[in-house]
């Protein structure tokens, strides 16, 4: 226990295209913590970021803000800003939520990067 | 955080006013939750109300003047049924009251406020709310955990 009790991030950059790989688990303790780190990691000239969920376990309703966050910063028309990845109980939450109505959330990073 | 009773039929855990203490609080409920067999997304929507509702008392709490916070968690399966208790000392409050999220808007107007409570109601089976003693108190059922 305890290895996967807070998140990891790590990112991947390919001209003005951010892949931000997710893991661990975000609650209300550390999103904080999570916005900050991921607002400093980007330039003002990035269009795209994708963010890989593949090892997220956990995201609580204060992780979602920071997702919408980001949504908001990367909206179209000029950026884009997609999903990747999710496991089905994050899946879950985010369809309650709604934001699979304002987010574009797609299976793979491979396909959150083409656009479909 | 104090464990009165631990890893039986139920566990039964009082809080202090900490967001670290959700950590562990997890770490128990994923044990308990192998213990009692509970599916991935059982545990996961347990911890989930938890980080939700104690977060909700310790950040939007109101709290008496002479009062220490003082949240209780209690999570039973007495039968087919998970059975998750909070209690907690703040002034009333009733989670289980509209909280009107906003989940229709498009994306630059949406807020998320109310988005927790939301999370939390729409996986229970049932839940029930009363306020009794100058305590609130919220139990979340979940059918074949």
């Amino acid at each position: 226990m305890g290895s996967n009790q807070t998140f990891q991030l790590s990112f991947q950059r390919s001209g003005t295209t951010v892949t931000a790989h997710v893991g661990g688990r975000i609650d209300s303790s550390n999103a904080w913590e999570f916005d900050r780190e991921l607002q400093s990691s980007f330039k003002s000239s990035d269009a795209v970021l994708v963010m890989d969920c593949k090892n997220l376990r956990y995201i609580s309703s204060a992780g979602l803000r920071v997702s919408l966050k980001l949504a908001k910063r990367f909206r179209p028309p000029s950026r884009r800003f997609a999903m990747a990845a999710l496991s089905r109980d994050i899946e879950e939450i985010v369809r309650i939520s709604g934001f699979d109505r304002i987010i574009e959330i797609y299976s793979t990073v491979e396909k959150a990067l083409s656009g479909r | 955080m104090r464990v009165s009773e631990h890893f039986s039929e139920r566990f039964n855990v009082t809080l202090q006013a900490r967001l670290r203490d959700l950590r562990n609080l997890a770490e128990m409920v994923e044990a308990f939750g192998r213990m009692h067999d509970f599916s991935q997304r059982t545990t996961f929507v347990i911890n989930l109300a938890l980080d939700e509702l104690i977060t909700n008392v310790l950040v939007h709490g109101q709290f008496e003047v002479d009062v220490e916070p003082l949240i209780e968690v209690e999570l039973a399966v007495p039968d087919e049924t998970a059975i998750l208790v909070i209690v907690s000392n703040d002034v009333r409050f009733d989670p289980t009251a509209d909280t009107n999220p906003d989940t229709d808007s498009d994306l630059l107007s949406r807020g998320i406020g109310g988005l927790g409570l939301h999370l939390v109601k729409s996986q229970a089976s049932r839940y029930s709310y009363e306020y009794t003693d100058g305590r609130n108190r919220l139990t979340l059922e979940y059918d074949k955990p």
